[in-house]
């Protein structure tokens, strides 16, 4: 392949992938910023291997990158929860109570949600991301990260049961 | 609340990506096409030094070193990334082009063994990664890998972090990674108690490789490794909520702090480990035997509260030291004592209510 066809293949797929890619890699490191490096990363592998990604793989191909891919350093989890700053203010551009108070109980509840898969350990947390945010069969999350289909069952289980202790956890802490 | 996995998928799905969540395709695309012109220009795929880089690996393969030592390589694996390979049927290591080591492993998987190798991939950066050799001899599939920059392999060389990677055996985990040959005192961090780490080095890096024995459930019980460089005691955590740093003097032994994936604060102090249990809002305090005088780490629920040192008449006492360490998410902090024995270590309330923390009764030196 020609590499300007090669460029306009690449281009296409980042341009059509990235938004979901990163979605899946917010759900991995728990924070915006680590997901964005993780990211560019693994695209940057990724089109590094585009000769051999065969066509209609490039996405499972960048997914396992990143899920293999280790942060060097160990990071702080960071508190801050990004908002958009126009959600809660009426068009007039006053404050809207009843919108600010939905937005605040979505953000704690997609935060605990976030922390909660924060908590995991890192096999439990590719396991259930690529489990139940991709929607993989048990095979190919095991393909995907090298390890056994009975593996990726135990490993789903015993993350499912620390998301449950972990929300039981803070229901303790609400009380 | 997440009740089964219909409902864990669901939620996944539902949850809004945050504003800043976003990357611009074309930002993205400048930058992995730079990343690549420099990763052909050190592979030599680029005109541009690709024949000295030929002929550099000719005279290696035969043997000669004529010509300037400058222009030759330290070693083959200073060749591009061709000794940790990404193929179709996945990573592999090429040992004839990597530097490595290769270690025994233990419980479980006795009789089989794992080669840790580092691809320096022509000098900026590396490839570091590991494989699992069966009992028969075969090297398996690589089973995880990093790639530390330029500043990391610096950082890893200095002993100022390590890469540890939790690897499952039949029956637990192991903990591998690479050192700095200079690192001494060498510890895993765990529930679990004293963990023993061999070592290897890894010819021409400056670093050992290194795993651990194995763990019964190193998911829950691994939180960091600690180790000693020539700047002091360094520690670098896994898996942890929380942890407090008393940023003591580099030659001193500091208490190493961190809050485990259950919410509880444990400590490390030299070769013994505690444990603080019960309400964060109270004093919680855990005294160490270790050395001579009062080792004592207290966890004070705000920042008006504070340590009291005193002689038993309520003097000053010589020599104690307190030092405090604020968590980064827990809304109190640590305070650390170092005492003369036979001092008083009080806790102080914001009002200025004390309580004593009484001194334990030590075993005498004829163990009775």
């Amino acid at each position: 392949m020609r590499k300007r066809e090669r460029d306009e293949e690449f281009s296409t797929f980042v341009r059509s992938a990235t938004p979901e890619l990163l979605r899946i890699a917010w759900f991995l490191t728990g924070d915006v910023e680590d997901a964005k490096e993780l990211v560019q990363a693994s695209l940057t592998k990724t089109y590094a291997a585009w000769s051999r990604v065969r066509p209609g793989l490039a996405v499972p191909y960048t997914r396992t990158v990143m899920v293999n891919h280790r942060n060097d350093t160990w990071r702080r989890r960071r508190r801050e929860v990004p908002v958009d700053p126009h959600v809660g203010q009426r068009q007039d551009g006053a404050e809207d109570p009843t919108a600010l108070r939905a937005l605040a109980d979505d953000v704690v509840a997609q935060q605990d949600l976030i922390d909660a898969l924060s908590a995991l350990p890192e096999q439990q947390r590719r396991v259930v991301v690529l489990r139940h945010y991709c929607d993989l069969s048990e095979a190919t999350v095991a393909q995907e990260l090298g390890i056994s289909t009975g593996t990726v069952k135990s490993t789903a289980s015993r993350g499912l049961a620390n998301l449950r202790k972990h929300y039981a956890r803070a229901k303790e802490t609400v009380r | 609340m997440i009740t089964d996995e219909h409902d864990l998928a669901r939620s996944l799905h539902a949850v809004q990506s945050p504003p800043g969540l976003r990357l611009d395709p074309d930002d993205v695309l400048g930058a992995v096409h730079r990343a690549d012109r420099r990763r052909r220009a050190r592979t030599g795929a680029l005109t541009t030094g690709s024949l000295a880089a030929v002929t550099v690996a000719a005279l290696w393969a035969t043997g000669s070193t004529v010509g300037p030592i400058g222009i030759l390589p330290a070693a083959p694996w200073a060749q591009a990334c061709s000794g940790i390979v990404d193929g179709p049927d996945g990573t592999r290591i090429e040992l004839d082009r990597v530097s490595y080591a290769e270690l025994p492993l233990s419980g479980s998987a006795t009789g089989s063994s794992v080669v840790v190798a580092v691809d320096r991939c022509g000098g900026d950066g590396a490839r570091v990664a590991y494989a699992t050799r069966d009992a028969q001899g075969r090297l398996g599939e690589v089973e995880g890998w990093n790639e530390p920059g330029e500043e990391t392999l610096e950082a890893l060389r200095e002993g100022r972090t390590v890469t540890p990677q939790p690897n499952r055996t039949p029956e637990g985990e192991v903990l591998i990674g690479v050192i700095a040959s200079g690192a001494t005192e060498v510890q895993v961090l765990s529930v679990a108690g004293p963990v023993d780490v061999q070592r290897q080095p890894l010819p021409d890096t400056g670093l050992d490789a290194y795993v651990s024995t194995e763990f019964s459930d190193p998911e829950t019980e691994t939180l960091g490794m600690t180790w000693r460089s020539r700047a002091g005691v360094e520690v670098v955590w896994l898996q942890v909520l929380d942890t407090a740093d008393f940023d003591a003097p580099g030659t001193a032994t500091e208490p190493l702090i961190a809050q485990d994936r259950n919410g509880l604060w444990r400590i490390w102090f030299g070769d013994e480990q505690g444990v603080l249990e019960g309400l964060l809002g109270t004093w919680l305090g855990v005294e160490f035997v270790e050395g001579e005088g009062r080792q004592v780490v207290a966890y004070l629920p705000s920042a008006d509260h504070r340590i009291e040192v005193t002689t038993p008449d309520g003097g000053e006492a010589v020599g104690a030291e307190i030092r405090y360490a604020e968590p980064s998410v827990a809304a109190g902090r640590f305070a650390w004592v170092s005492a003369p024995s036979g001092s008083e270590i009080s806790w102080v309330d914001g009002e200025g209510t004390r309580e004593e923390l009484t001194e334990p009764v030590r075993p005498r030196r004829d163990g009775s």
